[in-house]
C-alpha cells in the first residue's frame, strides 16, 4: 500500500487499485446514471415549450451572464484538476479543486442573486418554469458543490492515481454536464 | 491482485477506528435520525413561514423534512458508515449483521437485498391486498357502509393503486427476482455497484411508508394518476403522494443503473449476448426503459408538488391539464411494459425447464422485447382518447395495435415451445400457464379498448378496471407467483408443498377470474370507476364481484401462508431440483456468499433440451470473451 | 401431423360454441340495449371486435389445454421431449402475418370507419343545428342550459338538475368545466367526453328510443372521472321524450323561468 506524507496531521494512502476494465465498469455505470439525469432536463426544457411556448419576458439579464462566465471558468479549472489527478499530481488536484469549489459557490451566489431579482411571477406560465429550471439546476449545483467539498476533504488522505482517479473524473464530469445544461438553459430560458 | 486487494482491507482495518456496531438497530437508528431530521427542518420552516392559527406542520414544512427524513433514514440504515465516512475519505466502518438481523440492515450483499426487496414487495402486496379487500366490501351495498366518507373511499383507492403499481408490480420481480437472480444467471459474484444497490433498497419502505401515511393529511382522492388540477384541490395527504412516488422511483431508477451496468460488465466468459438467459434480457430491458422514464415521472411528479407549494400554475386552469396527463401517461405507458417484461423473462425461464423443450424462436421473443421497449412511448395517448378530438385518436390507435403484436411474439415462442413437449405440471408451471391465460384476457380486451368508439364507451368504467387487473394480477402477479415457486427452493434451500401449491393456485385462479371477469360485465352495465356508492341496480353484480375478491383475497392469504411453511420447514432440496440449465442452478441452495465456488464458464445456449444442438440461434453478434474474468467489484471504490 | 388435425378440429369446434355462447349471452345483456346512434356505433364495433377476438382467445387457450392433456410426461419421467426443434417458418410467419393482418384490420375497420360515423353522425346536427345543450360541470353537479330556448339550469319538480332530450334528434353537447375535469357519460347513449377546466369541447348524441332514468338507470348523466368528494354522487337524470312532449316541455320550461324571475 503506497502512504505519503502531505500534511503533518493526516497520513495519506493510495486510491483502492482498480483494473482498467472496473475503471471501464464503474465510469460506464457512471455514464449510464447520467443518462437520467439528461432525461430530467429534457422533459423540464420540453414542459418550459409545452407550457409556455417560447415566450421570453424581461428579466435581469446581467447577473447570467456572470453566472455563464463563472461556470465557464469553473469548467476550465476542474478539467485541469481531471489533468492532475490522472497524473498522480495531488498537490496540483487540490489546489484546482479548491478553485472549482470557490467558483462554484460564487456562481451559486450569482445564481441566488439572479433568482431574487428575476421579479417574475411563479404562477405564471414562464414564470414558473423559469424558477422551476433555474431552481433544479441550482439544486444540481449545490450537490456538484458539495462533491467537490467533499473531494477536498478526500484528498487529505486519499491521493489518486493514474490508475485511479475514478472520483475526480466523475466529479468533474458531473459538474462539467451541469456547465454543458446551464448554457442550454440559458439560451432556453433567455433566448428562445 | 487478489492477495494484493486483501492486504489493503486488513490495512484498512488496522488503521480504522475499532468497529463497533452502532449503537442502536439500524432500522430503529435510521427512524430516529429520520424522525429528527423532520422536526428539525419541519419546525425551522415552520419559525420562518409562521402559518396562520399556530399550526405545527404546513405543507411546504412537511415536504421539506420528508426530503430530511429520507436522508436522516438512509444515514441511520447504514449509509453513514458505508457512504458518508467513505465519502470524506474514512474508512468504512461498516459491518453487516449476520443471521436474521442482515434483513433489517443495510446490505451489500445482492441476494440480501433481493430477498428484501421480495418480502418488502409481498408485505406491501398483501396491505394494498388489505385495502382493496376494504373497498370490496364497501361495496357490497350500493351505499356507504364501511368507509364513513366518500374522500376516505377515494383515498383508499388512491394508496391502492399508488401502492399496487408503484412499489408491488414494478418492484418485486425486477428489485427481488431481479436483485437475487441477475448476478446469478450471468455468473457474477454481485451487482457492480453493491453500495448503490443497498441504498436503493432501502428507499422502498420509506416510499411505501410516505404513501400510507398519507390519511394523516388527509389522505389523496385522485387515485394513482395524480390528474390536474383535482390533485392541487385534493386533501394534503397529495405531497405524500409525490413523494413517496418519486422515492419509490429513485429506487427503480438506481436498480436500473446497476442491473444495466452488472448485464453488460460482469457477464462470465461465455455469457455471450447470444447466450444470455431470457430473463436477464427482460430485466436490461425493463432496466433501460425505466432508466428513460422514471426520470421524466420524477421530474413531473416535482412540478406537480411545486404547484401545490409555492404555488405554481403549470397545471391548473391558468396552464394545461392535459399537459399532466400527457407527462402522466408518457411514463404510465412504458410502465405496463416495465411491468410486464419481467413477467415474459419469468414465462420463458420457466417453460423450457418444465417442458423439457428447447426455447422455440427465441429470437422472435428478443425481437418482441425491443420493438415493445422502442414503441413503448408511442401509446400514452390511448389514455386519452376521451381527451381528443377524433382525428388525434388515428395515429394511437394505430400504434396501441401494433404493439400487440410484438406482444404476441410472447405467445409464439411460449406455444411453440409446448408444442410436442414433455410437460411436467409442476406449480410454477401451473401458475405461467395460467398467466398466459390471463393476460390473454387481458390484451384481446386492450384490442377493444384501442378501438376508438369502443373507448369512448367503456373507457372509465370497471371494463378498464378489469382490463388492467387483467394485464397486471392476471399476467405479472401469476408470473411473480410462479416465479416464487420456482426460485423461493433456490433462495431459502428448501422445497414449497406442491399440492397446497397447486390447489391455491386453482383458488387464486378461480377467485381471480371470477373477481375481473365479472368485472367487464360491470363495467358495460354502466358501472364507472373510483365510486363509494353506486345505483342501485349494479348492486346484485357488486356483491358477487365481492364475494369473489374475498375468495381471492384468501387464497393469496393461504399462498403466503404456503411459502411460510416452506420456508421455515420446507423439506430440504439440491441445488437443482428442477432439473434446469440456467447458472443459477450450478450452486448450492441458497449460494454461498459469493455464488460460486469459482466463476464458472459456459460453453454452450442455456436451453438447449434433448439432443438438439446447445447453440441459440439468436442473430445478435457474438462479442468476443475477454480472456480473465472481470474482477469482481469490490465493496468501496476510491 | 396428427396432432395438429386434431388440434385444428377441437379449435373450430370449440371456436364455434364459443361465438354461439357469447352471442346468445350477450344478446340478453343490458349493454345491448343501447339507445343512441353513437352507442350503436360502438357496439357494432365491440361485436366485429368480439367475431374475430375469439378465435385468437380459443386458440391460445385450446392450444395450452391441448398441450396439457396431450404432451404431459409421466410422472416418474424425467427426459426431455424427442421432440426438439428451435424454429418453424411456417408457424412463425403465419403468426406474424395473421397479427400484422388482424390488428391493421382493426385499426381500419372498425376503428377509422367507426370513427367516421361518428363524425358523421356529428356532422349531421353541425348542418341542420337541431338543438343545443351548453352542459357547465363542476363539484358536484351538472348544470344543463338550452340557449336556442333560453333556457337556464334546467331542474325538474324536485329541483333537481334534469337533461331533457327529444327523441330522435341529434344533439350538440357542450361541454364545459368550472373547476376540476369532469368526464362527461351517458351509459345509454354509448359515449363520453372529459370535461377539462379552460376548454370547450362538444359531443352529439342522437337517442333513439323515449326512455329515462327511472325507468334505465342506464339512461343517466354519470361523472367518469374522479373529481373530489362528490365524485360518485355526480349524476343527474336524463328524460327522453317524443318531439311534442319535449316542445310541451320547453314551453313549460320557459313560463316557470318567466315566473321565477
Amino acid at each position: 500500500m503506497a502512504s505519503a506524507r502531505i500534511s503533518n496531521e493526516t497520513s495519506v494512502h493510495a486510491a483502492e487499485a482498480l483494473t482498467p476494465e472496473q475503471v471501464r465498469m464503474y465510469a460506464a455505470g457512471f455514464w449510464i446514471f447520467m443518462v437520467s439525469e439528461a432525461i430530467i432536463f429534457i422533459t423540464l426544457f420540453g414542459v418550459r415549450f409545452l407550457l409556455a411556448g417560447t415566450t421570453v419576458l424581461p428579466t435581469n439579464r446581467i447577473i447570467p451572464i456572470a453566472t455563464t462566465v463563472l461556470l465557464l471558468a469553473s469548467g476550465y479549472t476542474s478539467s485541469v484538476s481531471s489533468r492532475a489527478a490522472a497524473q498522480g499530481e495531488n498537490v496540483r488536484l487540490r489546489q484546482y479543486v479548491r478553485l472549482t469549489s470557490l467558483l462554484a459557490f460564487l456562481s451559486l451566489i450569482s445564481v441566488a442573486i439572479g433568482w431574487a431579482t428575476a421579479g417574475l411571477d411563479p404562477a405564471k406560465q414562464y414564470g414558473g418554469i423559469f424558477y422551476t429550471i433555474i431552481g433544479y439546476h441550482a439544486f444540481h449545483e449545490l450537490v456538484g458543490l458539495f462533491l467537490f467539498v467533499s473531494l477536498l476533504i478526500r484528498t487529505r488522505r486519499i491521493a489518486y492515481t493514474p490508475q485511479n482517479h475514478l472520483a475526480v473524473q466523475g466529479t468533474v464530469w458531473f459538474w462539467e454536464f451541469l456547465i454543458v445544461v446551464w448554457i442550454l438553459a440559458y439560451i432556453i430560458l433567455y433566448f428562445i | 491482485m487478489a492477495t494484493e486487494m486483501g492486504a489493503q482491507h486488513t490495512g484498512e482495518k488496522e488503521e480504522s477506528a475499532p468497529q463497533h456496531r452502532p449503537s442502536l438497530p439500524p432500522v430503529l437508528r435510521g427512524m430516529v435520525w429520520g424522525g429528527i431530521a423532520f422536526a428539525l427542518l419541519n419546525f425551522f420552516v415552520i419559525a420562518i413561514q409562521r402559518p396562520e392559527y399556530g399550526a405545527l406542520v404546513s405543507e411546504v414544512s412537511v415536504s421539506v423534512g420528508m426530503g430530511g427524513a429520507l436522508i436522516g433514514w438512509l444515514l441511520g440504515i447504514g449509509g453513514y458508515e458505508t457512504w458518508l465516512l467513505p465519502w470524506f475519505g474514512r474508512p468504512a466502518a461498516w459491518r453487516e449483521p449476520e443471521g436474521w438481523q442482515r434483513y433489517f440492515s443495510f446490505s451489500t450483499d445482492h441476494k440480501v437485498i433481493g430477498i428484501q426487496y421480495l418480502i418488502t414487495a409481498t408485505g406491501t402486496f398483501l396491505v394494498a391486498g388489505m385495502v382493496a379487500m376494504a373497498m370490496r366490501y364497501n361495496l357490497m351495498t350500493p351505499s356507504l357502509n364501511l368507509f364513513p366518507t366518500s374522500v376516505a373511499y377515494e383515498s383508499a383507492v388512491s394508496i391502492h393503486g399508488t401502492l399496487m403499481l408503484f412499489a408491488v408490480s414494478v418492484v418485486a420481480i425486477v428489485g427481488g427476482f431481479g436483485n437475487y437472480f441477475v448476478p446469478l444467471m450471468i455468473g457474477a459474484k454481485d451487482m457492480v455497484f453493491p453500495r448503490l444497490n443497498g441504498i436503493s433498497y432501502w428507499l422502498i419502505p420509506f416510499g411505501v411508508l410516505t404513501i400510507l401515511l398519507s390519511p394523516l393529511l388527509g389522505g389523496f382522492v385522485t387515485g394513482w394518476t395524480g390528474y390536474e388540477p383535482l390533485a392541487a384541490r385534493s386533501p394534503s395527504g397529495q405531497i405524500f403522494y409525490y413523494i413517496g412516488v418519486f422515492t419509490l422511483g429513485l429506487s427503480s431508477l438506481l436498480t436500473a443503473v446497476n442491473v444495466i451496468a452488472t448485464t453488460v460488465f460482469l457477464r462470465a466468459p461465455g455469457v455471450t449476448w447470444g447466450r444470455l438467459p431470457m430473463f436477464v434480457w427482460a430485466m436490461l430491458v425493463t432496466s433501460l426503459l425505466n432508466l428513460y422514464w422514471v426520470p421524466s415521472i420524477g421530474t413531473t411528479f416535482i412540478l406537480g408538488l411545486l404547484d401545490r407549494l409555492v404555488p405554481t400554475d403549470f397545471f391548473g386552469q391558468g396552464g394545461l391539464p392535459l399537459a399532466w396527463q400527457s407527462l402522466f401517461w408518457l411514463f404510465g405507458h412504458p410502465e405496463v411494459y416495465i411491468i410486464m417484461l419481467p413477467a415474459w423473462g419469468i414465462w420463458l425461464e420457466v417453460l423450457p425447464v418444465f417442458a423439457r423443450k428447447t426455447l422455440f424462436a427465441q429470437r422472435w421473443a428478443l425481437i418482441g422485447f425491443i420493438v415493445i421497449m422502442l414503441m413503448s412511448n408511442l401509446v400514452w395517448a390511448h389514455h386519452m382518447f376521451t381527451d381528443m378530438g377524433n382525428a388525434e385518436m388515428i395515429p394511437f390507435m394505430l400504434f396501441t395495435e401494433l404493439i400487440s403484436i410484438p406482444t404476441g411474439f410472447m405467445y409464439l415462442v411460449a406455444l411453440g415451445t409446448m408444442w410436442r413437449s414433455r410437460i411436467r405440471l409442476t406449480t410454477p408451471m401451473i401458475l405461467v400457464l395460467m398467466s398466459l391465460f390471463n393476460f390473454l384476457i387481458g390484451g384481446l380486451s386492450g384490442v377493444f379498448l384501442a378501438d376508438g368508439p369502443v373507448n369512448l364507451a367503456v373507457h372509465d368504467s370497471y371494463f378498464v378496471v378489469a382490463h388492467f387487473h387483467y394485464t397486471i394480477i392476471g399476467g405479472m402477479v401469476f408470473a411473480w407467483l410462479a416465479g416464487m415457486y420456482y426460485w423461493l427452493p433456490k433462495i431459502t434451500g428448501h422445497a414449497i408443498n406442491e399440492v397446497w401449491g397447486k390447489i391455491n393456485a386453482v383458488a387464486i385462479f378461480i377467485g381471480f377470474n371470477a373477481t375481473f371477469g365479472q368485472m367487464f360485465l360491470a363495467g358495460m352495465h354502466g358501472m364507472n370507476r373510483r365510486i363509494a356508492l353506486y345505483p342501485a341496480y349494479l348492486a346484485h353484480q357488486n356483491l358477487w364481484i365481492s364475494i369473489s375478491a374475498f375468495v381471492l383475497g384468501a387464497a393469496f392469504a393461504s399462498t403466503m401462508v404456503n411459502f411460510g411453511i416452506a420456508w421455515v420447514r420446507g423439506r430440504q432440496v439440491g441445488a437443482n431440483p428442477w432439473d434446469a440449465k440456467t447458472l443459477e442452478w450450478k450452486t448450492a441452495s441458497p449460494p454461498p456468499k459469493e455464488n460460486f465456488e469459482e466463476i464458472p464458464v459456459v460453453t454452450e445456449g442455456f436451453y438447449g433440451y434433448g439432443n438438439a444442438g446447445a447453440e441459440p440461434e439468436i442473430f445478435v453478434p457474438r462479442v468476443a470473451v475477454a480472456a480473465d474474468p472481470p474482477a469482481p467489484p469490490t465493496g468501496v471504490s476510491g | 401431423m396428427r396432432h395438429i388435425w386434431i388440434f385444428g378440429a377441437i379449435w373450430v369446434v370449440l371456436t364455434a360454441i364459443a361465438e354461439w355462447a357469447l352471442s346468445s349471452y350477450i344478446a340478453s345483456d343490458p349493454f345491448y340495449s343501447v339507445e343512441g346512434v353513437q352507442a350503436h356505433i360502438a357496439l357494432d364495433a365491440f361485436d366485429f371486435l368480439l367475431r374475430l377476438v375469439v378465435p385468437v382467445g380459443t386458440f391460445v387457450t385450446v392450444f395450452i389445454l391441448y398441450s396439457i392433456l396431450r404432451f404431459r410426461a409421466d410422472r416418474s419421467s424425467q427426459q426431455d421431449s424427442p421432440h426438439q426443434f428451435r424454429y418453424n417458418p411456417a408457424f412463425t410467419w403465419s403468426w406474424v402475418g395473421v397479427s400484422i393482418a388482424l390488428n391493421l384490420l382493426f385499426v381500419i375497420h372498425p376503428g377509422i370507419t367507426g370513427l367516421q360515423q361518428l363524425w358523421a353522425s356529428a356532422a349531421h346536427a353541425q348542418a341542420s343545428s337541431e338543438v343545443d345543450v351548453e352542459v357547465s360541470a363542476s363539484q358536484w353537479e351538472w348544470q344543463f342550459s338550452y340557449p336556442q330556448y333560453g333556457l337556464e339550469d334546467v331542474v325538474n319538480q324536485d329541483g333537481q338538475d334534469e337533461l331533457v332530450l327529444p327523441e330522435g334528434k341529434t344533439v350538440k353537447f357542450t361541454l364545459e368545466s368550472e373547476d376540476v375535469v369532469h368526464g362527461f357519460w351517458i351509459p345509454a347513449l354509448g359515449q363520453k367526453k372529459d370535461v377539462i377546466p379552460g376548454m370547450t369541447r362538444t359531443i352529439y348524441f342522437t337517442p333513439t328510443v323515449a326512455d329515462d332514468t327511472s325507468h334505465n338507470p342506464m339512461m343517466r348523466v354519470q361523472c367518469t372521472v374522479i373529481c373530489g368528494a362528490g365524485h360518485p354522487y355526480m349524476e343527474a337524470d336524463v328524460r327522453v321524450l317524443p318531439q311534442a312532449q319535449f316542445d310541451a316541455w320547453v314551453q313549460q320550461q320557459k313560463k316557470l323561468s318567466a315566473s321565477g324571475s
